[in-house]
């Protein structure tokens, strides 16, 4: 068992990372230990370095150096960090300084102990943060200071593995500036090319890529024309290979695409765009096609068109498999089904194609309608519980009508409704149905009627307590 | 083709073997060949699905309701939307009942103006309202896109539309679809007086009856199953003819109802103290 990482106090009293726990008790009998959680800090981490995507869009977690050493830790000096690409960043906050005196202030904050540099390159910032900033946690290394910043440290600050460090020591080579004006070629020949490779990078006379964990340009494609395009048939081919690229990108992602846009750049600056969107997580090119086929149309060329871009705007994971859409009866292909709704859907509007849903309620028009098929209601119940006769056709909001009952609170004798007198024949009622006064401030209790006229036809009639009647709906 | 080159031979009847036949058997052949020739090609025998009213079975030339095909349904009345609407739900249910599949049926409120349909009463016409997927359409020209779209899925068994104006082309669309598809297709139309032509297989015109009540509903006079008077005013290849129908809930099946007859509400006073 050893050490994995230590606090400030442990560091004082002489203890080093990786060292036998045993070892360590024997230096300082009072030392507190947890057992080290790698999976949970590599998370933390994560979060951190999503967190810090306020200052910058480009942030990696630096894991460079775990591939190298399996037996570095997250902390501690040789440990991950957060890089960032500033560029264009700082003045956001002021400057530079303002801009890493917030960071610090509020990874503080956060309860985390942060050193923080900016420097030229990569190298150099993390020899910096690591190894000459005390207090203030932050220091910028000015541009163009780069060696000057690095000579007086020590060789440990490049990123090197022990052994190199240790080999590097035996020639009395113990600080920066002792490598700065050696030879490159001997040096490489004489350690391993890890030296030259660190040293340049960190002086900035190669190049050190950074990706970072956020895809930037996330699920989008791009096509440009040398000619501008104005045809209706280079327009639809142009955008069947943007899906076909975009579904490529989305399935190696293991995505679907919710919503897509469509924008089309003129030479002359104007841009149109057209959105489209699916009931489910969706990446085949060809039904994608089609629900742009429907509007291809709307985009007007003009003097033609030199750019298209296809951008994913809501993806989701797809789901694999789906046995069936709805519970109960019904068994249906679901692909297909998918596929016609998205077609309806972007010709007749969102939330057009719509499913019966009940809700748990005594209020006929509360208790079941018709909700969109890819949303499904938080209050929505499987079951409907009436017993008693409903209509077929309910009118939305009840009309009022004009009615002679018996009495007040008698059953209706005839009514007008829409300029039709209907004589009641046979009648059965009432149904009370008292207002949900939880959830509304109507508190108009209805007594519903189910009538016959002389020529058959049923209604649904009701009284509410102001002894205005209305009628809800038809029977069949 | 010139006249001159008309010869018998060339429109020699496809069943002139049975000319070698003897006694009535060549009519009966002739009959049989006569009802294949009539008989429209998409009504396999197998896949007819009925009302379960012999009645009318026997009327339709096919011998029962073709499951893919373009159906029209017409309220006799602004106020019998209800009772056409009951009769289309009895018609979907009775497709479904021994088969899987869904339905789609597009609202129109400019053409019904009877408000929508009402999930909770579907189950009590024998139709799972769970099945049925609905899209609130504002024009006549959508709805017709909306069907033809749907019917041409091959993700619904039935697809339904309300339909103020329609043009023979539509409907024989449509009609092609239904067929091409093996789907089922139903156009709820508004009352009118004229409804103009249609390529529809069959044309209903629903007017509600008044209903027989039974047992406790006489004495309290409460409205009994739905009655619906039903004209199938146009039948391809068939008669037209009316029924009167009854829709009974605790069976769940729709049955011919007997014609209202006149007798007096209580029996004769005299006849009971002698």
């Amino acid at each position: 068992m050893g050490l994995s990482a230590l606090n400030d106090a442990a560091e004082h009293a002489g203890l080093k990372p990786h060292m036998a726990l045993a070892d360590a008790r024997a230096i300082l009998p009072s030392l507190t230990v947890h057992p080290a959680e790698p999976t949970a800090d590599g998370k933390m981490l994560e979060r951190l370095a999503q967190w810090c995507g306020r200052y910058s869009p480009w942030v990696s977690m630096g894991s460079i150096e775990k591939e190298n050493d399996p037996t570095l830790s997250l902390e501690g000096a040789g440990g991950a960090g957060i890089w960032l690409d500033a560029t264009g960043c700082a003045h956001l906050f002021g400057d530079e300084k303002a801009m890493l005196a917030d960071m610090a202030t509020r990874i503080e904050k956060l309860g985390f102990t942060a050193r923080i540099a900016m420097a030229d390159t990569l190298g150099c910032a993390w020899a910096v943060a690591r190894f000459a900033t005390n207090d203030p946690p932050w220091r910028t290394v000015p541009s163009g200071n780069t060696c000057e910043a690095l000579a007086p440290l020590a060789i440990t600050a490049l990123r090197l593995p022990p052994a190199t460090v240790l080999a590097l020591h035996e020639v009395g080579l113990r600080y920066i500036e002792d490598l700065l004006d050696m030879p490159r070629g001997p040096l490489a020949a004489r350690f391993e090319k890890e030296v030259r490779l660190r040293l340049d990078a960190a002086l900035g006379k190669s190049a050190e890529p950074l990706s970072p964990i956020l895809p930037t340009v996330p699920l989008v494609s791009r096509l440009t024309f040398a000619e501008p395009i104005g045809h209706r048939g280079d327009i639809a081919a142009a955008t069947r290979k943007l899906l076909e690229k975009l579904c490529a990108i989305l399935e190696k992602q293991g995505q679907g695409a919710r919503q897509l846009v469509l924008s089309v750049y003129r030479p002359d600056g104007s841009t149109a765009r057209v959105t489209v969107g699916t009931a489910r997580s969706n990446r085949e090119p060809d039904h994608l096609l089609r629900l742009f086929a429907e509007h291809l149309d709307e985009i007007d060329p003009e003097f033609g068109i030199d750019e298209m871009t296809l951008f994913a705007a809501v993806a989701g994971p797809m789901e694999v498999a789906q046995t069936s859409l709805q519970r109960g009866a019904a068994i249906q292909s679901t692909d297909r089904f998918n596929a016609v709704v998205d077609r309806l859907t972007n010709r007749l509007g969102p939330g057009s194609v719509r499913q019966a849903r009940f809700r748990e309620s005594h209020i006929p028009e509360r208790a079941a309608g018709f909700g969109p098929v890819d949303r499904k209601d938080a209050e929505q119940t499987d079951q409907e519980n009436t017993d008693t006769p409903r209509p077929l056709r309910l009118l939305r909001p009840p009309e009022e009508i004009e009615a002679v009952a018996e009495s007040t609170d008698g059953p209706p004798l005839l009514f007008r409704w829409r300029r039709v007198l209907h004589r009641i024949q046979r009648c059965e009622g009432p149904e009370r149905i008292a207002p949900e006064w939880w959830c509304d401030d109507n508190n108009n209790t209805r007594d519903y009627y189910r009538v016959e006229n002389e020529t058959g036809q049923r209604f649904w009639l009701f009284r509410n307590s102001e002894t205005s009647w209305y009628i809800h709906g038809l029977f069949g | 083709m010139p006249r001159d080159t008309f010869s018998p031979d060339t429109i020699a009847p496809p069943f002139s073997r049975h000319r070698v036949s003897k006694g009535s058997q060549p009519m009966e052949d002739l009959r049989a060949h006569i009802r294949a020739l009539e008989k429209p090609g998409w009504a396999a025998e197998e896949k007819l699905f009925s009302l379960g009213i012999p009645e009318i079975d026997r009327q339709l030339p096919t011998g029962g309701f073709v499951p893919n095909a373009l159906y029209e349904v017409l309220p006799d009345q602004p106020v019998d939307a209800g009772a056409a609407t009951g009769f289309c739900i009895t018609l979907l249910a009775a497709l479904l009942k021994h088969r899987k599949g869904c339905i789609f049926w597009c609202l129109n409120e400019s053409a019904t103006d009877a408000g929508e349909i009402y999930p909770p009463a579907l189950a009590s016409y024998g139709l799972d309202p769970r099945r049925l997927t609905i899209a609130k359409i504002k024009r006549d020209m959508d709805v017709l896109w909306a069907m033809e779209e749907t019917l041409r899925s091959n993700a619904f068994t039935a697809v339904v539309g309300e339909v103020k104006e329609i043009s023979m082309t539509a409907s024989r669309r449509l009609q092609l679809a239904a067929e091409e598809n093996e789907v089922f297709a139903l156009l709820l139309r508004p009352a009118m007086k004229e409804p103009g032509l249609s390529a529809a297989v069959q044309r209903w015109r629903i007017k509600a009856a008044p209903s027989h009540p039974q047992g406790f509903a006489v004495t309290l006079n409460e409205p009994g199953s739905s009655c619906w008077d039903t004209t199938l005013f146009r039948s391809r290849g068939g008669t037209p003819g009316t029924w009167l129908m009854e829709w009974c809930n605790e069976t769940d099946h729709l049955a011919l109802a007997a014609p209202v007859c006149d007798r007096p509400d209580q029996p004769h006073k005299a006849s009971l103290t002698g």
